[in-house]
């Protein structure tokens, strides 16, 4: 590794191989990615950035980088293709009426302000740059599925049903698996929250006391931190229902393993990922930088995001790059007019197959809440880890 | 030439621990009770002041010297892991190397030490010795989930007895530090953004009140002292030590309500000190240049004084714990991705 090369810091959901080589490819810097697991990512992103030059996450945990100084203003102007963002990533919606979500939205905190603080207010510069989205919720087998229930009515609520005991599984992240965990208790009314995306000290108690006594009675399965744990966990049949992503679906698929990424009635767990420049980059290297941040808008890396099911804040620059096929298949929610690949190019989608949930548009003004940070995000974590070590 | 390196297994970096303590908060104490009543136990032992073969109790030497047993249990030991004392058969412990004598009394041991210099130990109340001490243990473990005081590793870390450690916990408590539970149980934490947000409730209710009615007996040239050190922090903010935030941040919210009459408002003020907390060990654990919207803030309102304008003043400072409140609850949002530190031993982790 020469003093040059960008250092990118971030998670197997969006720093694939076949990423980095088509970076490698379009642009003439070196690149080494440091991939690391959601929580692991998040806790160096804060306290090293000494370490990394980009960092690649989700948008709710820009916050807390910006609070502790980690990460540094991206001058908007420097990026070619800003203009070209979506509006799902500018307003958090499609259009008028979508259901917006619980939660903060990418928007709330994308533009610096005169104070310092990050909101909504667009302005010159920016806390990071938007790149790739999806609705997310559950998958499981169809075929093992209890007889009790059907596939048009799923439910966050499986998560904890008693049909599914002893089957789940469930990701430690904090933002992401307590998510999952609050929709599935408030679609079983085990809890009642005022605000999902804002819970109570009380709502937090309430949520993590029934999970440990579920826990207990031997409701889950096993706990993931990574694509390749939740995919371990599939197939060794040992759970058969939880919150597996997109790109671990695909891998799955890759496999044989028919698994369905539900459309749960009650709506979408929706989260936006982002670039953000390190506050200790050196000044050599913010053209290299800001070549790598405007590669991500021009809708080549987008193209290989959506052969895992992602959707890119640069949708129209994305089309570009996608067969005809593909762009139906994975944002137009049509039937696939002939068999798609994963982005390793391993047949995943058989010819004639429907994307769960339907088009971009149908999937993303379905949102009920936004990965997100609480205001007791601190209580949270203490009382999280209660209930994984429990 | 990229390349891709995937590294599960690689640990992590050691995190810096979250306790930082503050050193220039903890005074200059005594030397430990412990050690002087080795030192005089060790010297009446050498001038044979105590005659060989007696055997020494610790209930009746804590009566002697007026504190708890406790000290007096590790002065004992350590006199006898240097053989100048050893265990008695049945309980205490024998002077020199007879064999076992007679048990010295209260009484025998009253006259044996009266009758030397008077015993330099004990001057300050043992719980003063202790508070800075336990308050900073306490502080720091807050963010980091539910505490719980054993009071007896507790007595035995700082070598004081129970009396002293309850004085001590109990000003804690006062100061809304610490918690009594149904089980009489001493609890510290979690310390959730509700209790910061209370705090801060509270605080903006009464601050701006004792600000105002203290500011005006302040002499002028105290507030050109004070605006002289954030102009020196404000030039060099890359460098400014923590240490010169913190005394800028004391300045406005502690030094300038003082002359407040009514010292009710003010003690009210000084059990909501919850804010600060975080924002310290948020400051030690991350290398962050001081916050300038903040500082600019405190460089205002100190004009304003200087100007005899203190109602624009106040009202500064109302909209300045407005802002404070936003970044103290940011900031405890950012602790949350914090291991747990390691604590003190008498802080036992409930959750």
């Amino acid at each position: 590794m020469s003093d040059q090369t960008l250092r990118v810091l971030g998670t197997s959901v969006t720093l694939l191989d076949v990423v980095q080589d088509l970076a490698r490819r379009d642009l003439d810097i070196d690149i080494e990615f440091d991939v690391r697991g959601g929580v692991e990512a998040q806790q160096k992103g804060i306290l090293r950035p000494d370490d990394y030059d980009i960092y690649d996450q989700w948008f709710h945990s820009i916050d807390l980088l910006w609070t502790a100084g980690a990460i540094q203003p991206i001058q908007c102007d420097r990026l070619e293709f800003w203009e070209d963002i979506g509006n799902l990533t500018k307003f958090g919606s499609l259009n008028n009426g979508s259901n917006l979500g619980a939660g903060n939205r990418p928007m709330d905190i994308q533009f610096v302000q005169e104070d310092g603080s990050l909101g909504s207010h667009p302005m010159p510069r920016i806390s990071a740059v938007p790149t790739a989205y999806n609705a997310d919720s559950f998958s499981y087998e169809p075929k093992l599925m209890p007889t009790t229930l059907e596939v048009g009515s799923e439910s966050w609520g499986w998560l904890l049903s008693r049909e599914w005991r002893g089957k789940v599984g469930l990701n430690t992240d904090p933002s992401i698996g307590i998510a999952d965990m609050i929709l599935a208790a408030q679609a079983m009314d085990l809890v009642e929250f005022e605000d999902v995306g804002n819970l109570s000290i009380e709502e937090i108690d309430a949520l993590v006391d029934e999970l440990i006594l579920l826990k207990k009675a031997g409701h889950f399965a096993g706990f993931w931190s990574t694509v390749k744990d939740s995919v371990d966990f599939m197939l060794k049949r040992k759970g058969r229902i939880g919150g597996i992503w997109s790109p671990a679906a695909s891998k799955l698929r890759a496999r044989d393993v028919p698994v369905r990424i539900a459309a749960p009635i009650e709506g979408y767990r929706a989260w936006h990922s982002c670039l953000c420049l390190s506050s200790r980059l050196p000044p050599e290297k913010a053209d290299a930088a800001y070549q790598y941040l405007n590669w991500w808008l021009s809708g080549r890396p987008g193209a290989v995001l959506a052969r895992q099911g992602y959707y890119s804040s640069t949708p129209n620059k994305t089309k570009t790059n996608l067969s005809n096929a593909e762009w139906d298949y994975w944002y137009a929610g049509k039937p696939a007019s002939e068999d798609l690949s994963d982005p390793q190019g391993r047949k995943i989608i058989k010819k004639g197959a429907v994307r769960e949930g339907g088009s971009h548009q149908d999937r993303m003004s379905n949102i009920v809440m936004w990965n997100t940070l609480m205001d007791e995000q601190n209580y949270l974590v203490r009382r999280w880890s209660e209930l994984l070590t429990a | 030439m990229a390349s891709k390196t995937i590294r599960p297994e690689e640990p992590m970096a050691t995190v810096k621990s979250a306790v930082v303590p503050n050193e220039a908060a903890i005074p200059k104490k005594e030397p430990p009770l412990y050690l002087s009543i080795h030192e005089r136990l060790n010297e009446t032992i050498i001038k044979r002041s105590i005659p060989e073969g007696s055997i020494i109790k610790e209930g009746p030497l804590a009566s002697v010297f007026g504190v708890s047993r406790a000290p007096v249990r590790r002065a004992l030991q350590m006199l006898s892991e240097a053989r100048i004392i050893k265990p008695a058969k049945g309980q205490g412990f024998v002077v020199g190397k007879a064999t076992d004598g007679e048990i010295l009394s209260f009484q025998d041991l009253q006259s044996i030490f009266l009758d030397s210099e008077e015993l330099e130990v004990a001057r300050t109340p043992a719980w003063e010795n202790i508070y800075e001490s336990v308050r900073l243990d306490v502080t720091n473990c807050l963010p980091f989930g539910t505490f719980q005081i054993n009071e007896s590793i507790a007595c035995e870390h700082f070598s004081v007895g129970r009396t002293a450690l309850r004085e001590a916990l109990t000003k804690l408590q006062d100061h809304g530090l610490l918690e009594k539970s149904n089980r009489s149980h001493w609890i510290a934490g979690p310390l959730t953004a509700r209790d910061v947000h209370e705090s801060f409730e509270v605080r903006r209710l009464l601050e701006p009140e004792a600000f105002a009615q203290s500011v005006a007996s302040v002499e002028k040239a105290t507030f050109r002292v004070m605006l002289e050190k954030v102009a020196a922090v404000l030039r060099n903010l890359e460098e400014a030590p923590p240490e010169a935030v913190e005394d800028i941040e004391n300045d406005l919210h502690q030094v300038l309500l003082e002359n407040a009459k009514n010292r009710r408002l003010l003690e009210a003020i000084d059990r909501n000190q919850l804010p600060f907390i975080v924002n310290r060990i948020f400051r030690r654990n991350f290398g962050l240049k001081p916050d300038l919207p903040a500082l600019e803030d405190h460089a205002e309102i100190l004009s304003q004084l200087l100007k005899n304008r203190l109602d624009v003043a106040r009202t500064m400072l109302d909209a300045h714990l407005a802002k404070a409140e936003k970044n103290t609850l940011a900031k405890l949002r950012v602790l949350s991705t914090l291991p747990k530190p390691v604590t003190a031993p008498y802080l036992i982790n409930v959750h």
